[in-house]
């Protein structure tokens, strides 16, 4: 578990103007430079003193929507939209494909925290469902198979990352 | 968190600041449940049916805070305009013609269904369940017939438990997310410990990123326990020691620790206090601090109460019956009276004691001994405050209100006080003030927990105050923000200050007291041009050898713009103790006789010889301070000591030995064989506030009762009964007997207390001196018009050194102070288990880089000695301090800096500089943990 | 200037510039809003008779007069961009494709208010939209058209932000917005005092839907006259619509009120092009928080007085059609799954009543429900209905009623079918 350095969190505040109003961005930016996607207490404290909230009001926040995470959330994130226009049009079919692929539940992260895989309320794309957003990248009119290659090439590069990773550490 | 952003635009507290009377309000008219009724206008559906007798459930409401509009239990049937609907009371306003209903079947069903969700989302854990019969949903259940809940077997939130903090236990599986935890501790208290976390049906209170309570920076109030409906968040005492249908006793009484004066309502079972709810008072409304909630009842039934008085013979304490104690006390001060004359002996009270208390102990002193050596520990406090004051304005008192000074400022000037730890539960209504917009300015050398949330943080160098003061006098005269009028009328003196402030040149001041010139400016800018902006102040200001000019120094300072008066200003002393200002009042002081009255005043000593019915004596006496050296010197033989401790709170703890080891009688009346009381020859068991009936006056002059509940242990006796006993075998012929006529003999002497009584306080009525009538309505704001003493008084203030500053051998200069956990010598909250876990062990505050200089690393062991003695503790190296500087607080025996304290006094008041004195700070050890402090829990200190 | 949102649209990229706005006229309606003054723009947008384009559909014309008559410094505007409608992506295209007709429309309200600040609230899952916006912003600043003196006119001082919410449907309920905008969790407040009142940071503040902003700028630059003749006696103008679910032509549409009818809708080959993958089943209307209908209402026109849904039909524009393989009950579960998971959590009949809504119909979809659930279900949600705090809660017994009351066999069959899993 890497938190993002003091450095970077202060390049994001300055970006921000360190306003409070965007302080959703603030923290969704730390989770992009956060290998593992969350907002650490740590991070939390430091813009918490720098725009003069209280750490307690940054969990509130995190915790409060949906894009943001508290706990480490794989270094990969799949998510899969689960309101009707999506899920009656194969959306369903996809959360089982997922989970069985990854022997996850919906909402959970792989043990070696590569991947989590999760449900995702509707994102504006119906015309094309069923959708499926992969590290943020919108994926349309998804079949099973798709999706299964999708992740396939999700953990194989993810492998592939983490063995570099421990071979400069 | 509140989620209402604004507050709520209709006002809830029609509390007016007392100067005026109140405006007649506007009335609607409207319907409830078929009966009209005219009500006052601007009120809520909710507060017009309770003001009415109505009954409404709620489970969110708080009082004092805006609706929150969450649990939706007090909705009514509200026709307004032709249109009805369902609509929560708590946020609807009342408007002409409006017609409410308040219970049909309709409504019936729809607060049924929300306990009926309630209860499937709810651990019966009733058996084991501190609320257990103390219980909103148990008691709407009951009223809404809910016998199970219509949604069995669904999702439930989970059994999260944590019982890490000493004193509270929080079930998450019990909690309703009436959200009252959260907002108290956000809203009233300010601390922000409590975190309403997630969405949905997993919404929870938790602790931000799920950390166990006691890591997080609790202070361990109590108030979210005091405000959970349920049994969610338990005290732990509640949870094992009893059951609300248990307790016999329910006894509203006023807190023993500091002079806020918060009001209890004591738990009482089996004769023992067994627990605190917060009572609402004009001071605290309805919260506390850790020390009033949980460690003000464990030490009054602590198996180490003195129970018999005890005879000191061969070096040996042995038990004695009260006659022969009495008689022996009597017998030895009539010799020493005989040889050496009265003046040769001394008294000091106890300023933790009820007035009435207060008043016998210096009448004893007075008509039965006949001497006026008689003080309290105001002495060492605030005795600066009651001089300066008295000197500047005619009474020493704080001008303004708690409330009024916290409530509704665009500004505070806060000099010397460390609020959020010394005085909780005002520091958590400035923290409100803070929230609500006003601009704090915090001038002390110590970074404290407010000046966290300060405008600007002054830390001037200890000692400085004077010169601080006066440019602060000279930037607003030389920026016209001067306020002519008010100086020209009300004031004299002005033209000898503004010659000595035109010296005061911020840039020079701003060098010597090491801050910037920049916030010198913005300070004086600030404080002048607020509209209401109070000076509150404490012992910071007081405790120098300079103590009582500093404290004229600021008197100056809000005269110059006309802040006193009226609202929200003034000048404002927190007293220490509890009943350190009643001490004060009921004239334990060795110059001045009840309510201050001078003994050659025009006809006071004819009155006074008059009611006590004996010659008094006229000369001033000695302070406490001075005590110690008569001793001595063998110019004072006999002391009588009630329930002070100088042996631990009196600096230069060899100089107070040395005293008291010299004298042929000293008496303690104690509660506890404290060090001090293991000096005595004759040591006599006093009772506790929960063992007497009586009045404290808290620091705003408030007169508030104390009440009986519960009986003092073995043969323990009130105070006034052995004042009044010695004072019969003195040959004074004493008859007072309840703590109610002594008040009324008060009320005879004292022209402040002319209309005070129990039978007033008794009715309801909440009482600030000055109070000359049984009609008056008491005093909230002084100086109305007039000043006490006629025209205010600019003294002509000049800075001056401590006594004794840093040099190559001493480099160091020391600040003794408190801690929120304990109180000074901590007899009483060290007999609370909960307090000593979280802090029990001494500690020196040093700044990290004198620190480094020195080789010393957190938590390492260090001898601190001067000139008068030394001392081991162990090193908090940090940034709390400035360089040079260091702090250490008095309430732990290993380690009390009084050894090393200066003694040396301010010559007006007497009052010894605890707040400046050379040390040297050496490393002896290493830290048992490294980088650790020992016996201190430092997550929840301050 | 063009009189539609989407029509004058040409290559995606070019409506991204604020060159291609201009030459089609763009920022016409501003200039005309400063030569006749607030109070005629306001006469203008009543005249238009725009119903606001978010869900609520409040006269925009007399939301907008309210606020002027407020006294109170600064006003601020912000645009409700927080589209969580589930089957509604008409804001989303508008912004790809038209994004300056919204900042006009933004601008203009500055111009009438007086404010100094206007902010767009763009939901979390919209990164593109919201880098858009930004690019669109800086442009204008460029131009003049925002920041200092606009239009070279001294004291015309009015710029727009962007903020990025974080994944909350609620959100979209303007109070929460409003939270969220101030840096907390977006919980709705309590109102009275309403946002025209006590709004952003306690001002006087205008909320609007992105698309309602957009016809402002439409009414300002045409005439109210004219754009309430392009609708019907129940709302001026166009409406953009979002098809979705089991018809051949997914996509945004738009349309004037009252012109057609929900079959042509859904059948026309200019709009939805028909019923894909089996029968028609059923349609729910104006999002999830919408009526849902079954085939007797195709008939009806879509506007704001049809008969069958009091008007709640439009709604957010969302159209969502299901064919016959779908079951009402698994439909409405996955539909509460919804809700649940986007209450705000303040109030108790919704955090909880959510959940427990959802679990009587999750048993009767898998085949596990009691007898008394089908009466559970009405009871429960109908008291959500009436006590929750917001509209979240308040409107869980729209699709849930209508679909009891237009499907009750369904229901009936839920109770005797084999349970499917546990």
């Amino acid at each position: 578990m890497t938190d993002p350095t003091r450095d970077e969190v202060d390049e994001i505040l300055a970006r921000w103007d360190h306003s409070r109003e965007h302080i959703l961005s603030i923290l969704q930016d730390i989770q992009h430079v956060s290998p593992e996607h969350y907002v650490s207490r740590s991070a939390a404290a430091q813009v918490a003193e720098d725009l003069g909230m209280t750490v307690t009001a940054m969990y509130e926040i995190v915790t409060f929507y949906h894009m943001l995470h508290a706990t480490p959330h794989g270094r990969h994130s799949v998510e899969i939209c689960e309101s009707t226009p999506c899920y009656f049009q194969g959306g369903d079919a996809l959360q089982s494909t997922a989970a069985e692929r990854l022997g996850i539940a919906m909402d959970e992260v792989t043990e070696d925290g590569a991947l989590c895989v999760e449900t995702v309320p509707c994102f504006g794309r119906c015309a094309t469902a069923p959708n499926v957003r992969i590290d943020g990248a919108v994926h349309h009119r998804v079949s099973p198979a798709v999706l299964r290659d999708l992740i396939d090439r999700l953990v194989a590069g993810d492998r592939a990352d983490q063995e570099q990773v421990s071979q400069h550490v | 968190m509140s989620n209402t952003m604004a507050p709520n635009p209709i006002r809830i507290d029609g509390e007016q600041a007392g100067l005026a009377g109140a405006e007649p309000t506007r009335t609607v008219g409207v319907v409830i449940d078929g009966r009209a009724h005219d009500v006052p206008e601007g009120l809520t559906v909710l507060q017009a049916c309770r003001a009415l007798g109505i009954e409404i459930p709620t489970l969110c409401e708080m009082r004092d805070l805006a609706p929150d509009g969450s649990c939706r239990m007090c909705m009514v049937k509200i026709t307004q305009r032709g249109r009805t609907a369902m609509k929560i009371s708590c946020a609807e306003p009342l408007s002409e013609g409006m017609e409410i209903v308040t219970m049909d079947d309709e409504i019936f069903e729809s607060r049924r269904f929300i306990l009926d969700l309630l209860c499937s989302n709810h651990e019966f854990d009733c058996f084991r369940c501190a609320a257990n019969s103390d219980c909103r949903l148990q008691d709407y259940s009951m009223q809404y017939r809910i016998d199970r809940t219509d949604f069995p077997d669904g999702r439930f939130i989970g059994h999260k438990v944590d019982s890490s903090n000493p004193f509270l236990t929080f079930h998450a599986d019990r909690c309703i997310m009436c959200r009252r935890c959260v907002r108290a501790c956000g809203e009233l208290q300010g601390r922000n410990v409590i975190a309403l976390t997630q969405r949905g049906f997993d919404t929870q209170m938790s602790t931000s990123w799920e950390m166990p309570w006691e890591l997080t920076n609790c202070e361990s109030c109590g108030n979210c326990v005091s405000v959970c409906p349920v049994g969610a968040l338990e005290a732990k005492d509640h949870q094992r020691g009893y059951r609300d249908w248990q307790v016999e006793d329910k006894v509203v009484t006023t807190c023993p620790h500091c002079g806020v004066g918060c009001q209890l309502e004591l738990q009482v079972r089996g004769g023992r206090v067994v627990g605190v709810e917060p009572a609402y008072g004009p001071a605290n409304r309805g919260i506390l601090c850790v020390k009033g909630k949980f460690g003000s009842y464990k030490f009054a039934s602590s198996s180490d109460r003195l129970t018999d008085p005890l005879i000191k013979e061969n070096g040996e304490f042995r038990k004695a019956g009260w006659d022969e104690a009495l008689d022996l006390i009597a017998d030895r001060m009539k010799a020493i009276i005989a040889k050496d004359g009265p003046d040769a002996i001394a008294g000091f009270s106890c300023s933790r004691a009820p007035n009435e208390d207060n008043y016998m102990f210096q009448k004893m002193m007075r008509a039965a001994i006949g001497t006026n050596n008689v003080d309290n520990c105001a002495r060492v406090c605030h005795s600066a405050s009651v001089t300066g004051l008295a000197t500047t304005l005619g009474s020493g008192a704080m001008t303004n209100t708690i409330r009024d000074v916290t409530h509704d400022v665009d500004a505070i000037l806060l000099v010397g006080s460390n609020t959020t730890e010394a005085h909780p539960v005002i520091g958590a209504q400035i923290r409100a003030a803070v929230r609500a917009g006003a601009k704090l300015i915090v001038v002390d050398p110590r970074r404290t927990d407010l000046t966290s949330m300060a405008e600007l943080h002054l830390p001037i160098r200890p000692g400085t105050d004077i010169a601080f003061a006066n440019a602060m006098v000279n930037i607003i005269i030389a920026n016209g923000w001067a306020d002519e009028a008010f100086i020209a009328q009300r004031t004299e003196g002005f033209e000898a200050l503004r010659e000595i402030v035109a010296e005061y040149e911020p840039e020079k001041v701003a060098r010597l007291c090491h801050i910037p010139v920049a916030d010198l400016y913005r300070a004086a800018e600030i404080y002048a041009k607020a509209e209401r902006a109070p000076i509150i102040y404490c012992l910071g200001v007081t405790e120098h050898t300079s103590g009582t000019q500093n404290v004229m120094s600021l008197s100056n300072l809000a005269m110059v713009v006309g802040k006193y008066g009226r609202p929200g200003c003034g000048i404002n002393p927190l007293r220490g103790q509890n009943n350190v200002q009643g001490a004060c009042d009921m004239g334990c002081e060795p110059h001045n006789l009840p309510g201050y009255q001078k003994f050659d005043a025009p006809g006071v000593m004819d009155k006074f010889e008059g009611v006590w019915g004996r010659a008094l004596p006229r000369g001033i006496g000695l302070r406490a301070t001075q005590v110690f050296g008569a001793a001595a010197e063998g110019r004072v033989k006999g002391l009588f000591i009630f329930g002070e401790d100088p042996m631990v709170t009196d600096p230069n703890t060899a100089h107070v030995r040395a005293g008291l080891e010299a004298l042929d009688l000293l008496v303690v009346d104690e509660l506890f064989m404290t060090p001090t009381a293991e000096l005595a020859d004759v040591v006599l068991p006093g009772s506790a506030y929960v063992e007497k009936e009586g009045t404290f006056s808290n620091t705003e002059r408030r007169v508030q009762r104390v009440r009986k509940a519960v009986d003092a242990p073995g043969n323990a006796r009130l105070d006034t009964w052995i004042f009044a006993e010695v004072m019969r075998r003195m040959g004074y012929p004493e008859t007072l007997e309840t703590a109610a006529d002594i008040m009324d003999e008060i009320a005879l002497v004292d022209p402040d207390f002319g209309g005070i009584s129990h039978a007033r306080l008794d009715a309801g009525e909440s009482l600030q001196w000055p109070c000359s009538t049984r009609d008056h309505p008491g005093t909230p704001i002084m100086h109305v018009g007039a000043f006490k003493r006629g025209l205010g008084y600019f003294y002509p203030t000049e800075y001056q050194e401590p006594n004794e500053v840093p040099d190559e051998d001493y480099p160091i200069l020391m600040s003794t102070g408190r801690m929120l956990y304990h109180y000074n010598n901590g007899a009483m909250t060290h007999r609370t288990e909960g307090l000593t876990r979280i802090a029990s062990q001494s500690y020196i505050q040093i700044n990290e880089t004198d620190a480094r200089a020195l080789g010393i690393a957190q938590g390492d062991l260090v001898k601190v000695s001067s000139r008068r003695g030394a001392i081991e503790t162990q090193a908090w190296v940090g940034d709390r301090v400035g360089e040079g500087e260091a702090f250490m607080t008095f309430h732990f025996p290993s380690g009390n800096p009084n050894v090393v304290a200066n003694d040396a006094t301010d010559p007006l008041c007497f009052i010894p500089e605890y707040k400046v004195c050379a040390i040297r700070v050496e490393k002896t050890a290493d830290a048992p943990t490294p980088g650790r402090l020992s016996g201190l829990h430092e997550p929840a200190l301050l | 200037m063009y009189d539609r949102l989407l029509e004058h649209v040409g290559d995606d990229a070019d409506q991204k510039q604020l060159s291609v706005y201009l030459s089609q006229g763009g920022y016409e309606g501003l200039r005309r809003a400063v030569e006749v003054g607030p109070d005629a723009v306001i006469e203008e947008i009543s005249t238009g008779l725009v119903r606001g384009r978010g869900g609520a559909a409040y006269p925009t014309g007399r939301k907008w007069g309210q606020l002027a008559r407020i006294e109170g410094d600064p006003k601020y505007i912000v645009c409700n961009a927080d589209e969580g409608e589930p089957g509604t992506f008409k804001d989303q295209v508008l912004l790809e494709k038209n994004p300056y007709a919204v900042i006009e429309g933004m601008t203009i309200a500055g111009r009438v208010f007086g404010s100094p600040k206007g902010i767009i609230y763009v939901r979390g899952e919209y990164p593109e939209e919201f880098g858009i916006l930004r690019s669109c912003l800086q442009q204008a600043r460029e131009a003049g058209l925002l920041g200092h003196d606009i239009l070279g006119i001294e004291g015309f001082d009015y710029d727009i932000d962007t903020v990025a919410g974080g994944g909350a449907y609620v959100c979209g309920e303007n109070s929460a917005m409003l939270n969220s905008i101030e840096g907390k969790p977006g919980r709705p407040r309590i109102k009275p005092p309403h946002l025209a009142e006590v709004g952003l940071y306690g001002r006087p503040t205008l909320v609007n839907n992105v698309e309602s902003y957009a016809a402002v700028t439409l009414v300002v630059a045409n005439g109210g006259e004219y754009y309430r003749s392009q609708g019907s006696a129940n709302g001026g103008g166009t409406k953009l619509i979002s098809i979705c679910g089991h018809v051949a032509h997914p996509g945004v549409f738009e349309v004037p009120f009252g012109r057609y009818t929900l079959r042509e809708l859904i059948w026309s080959p200019e709009f939805g092009g028909g019923v894909i993958g089996g029968d028609f089943g059923f349609v729910h209307c104006g999002g999830h928080s919408g009526p849902i209908g079954f085939e007797n209402i195709l008939d009806a026109p879509y506007d704001y007085d049809d008969a069958w849904s009091g008007g709640k039909a439009i709604g957010s524009g969302a159209i969502v059609v299901m064919n016959d393989t779908v079951d009402i009950v698994d439909y409405l579960r996955q539909v509460m799954v919804f809700f649940r998971k986007e209450s705000c959590g303040k109030c108790t009949p919704c955090r909880l009543g959510t959940t427990r809504v959802w679990e009587v119909l999750d048993r009767l979809a898998s085949g596990r429900g009691e007898p008394d659930d089908i009466q559970r279900l009405r009871t429960t949600t109908e008291q959500v209905h009436k006590l929750s705090a917001c509209g979240l809660g308040q409107c869980i017994d729209v699709p849930i009623l209508s679909a009891l009351d237009g499907a009750g066999p369904a229901f009936e069959a839920a109770l005797v079918k084999e349970p499917t899993r546990v």
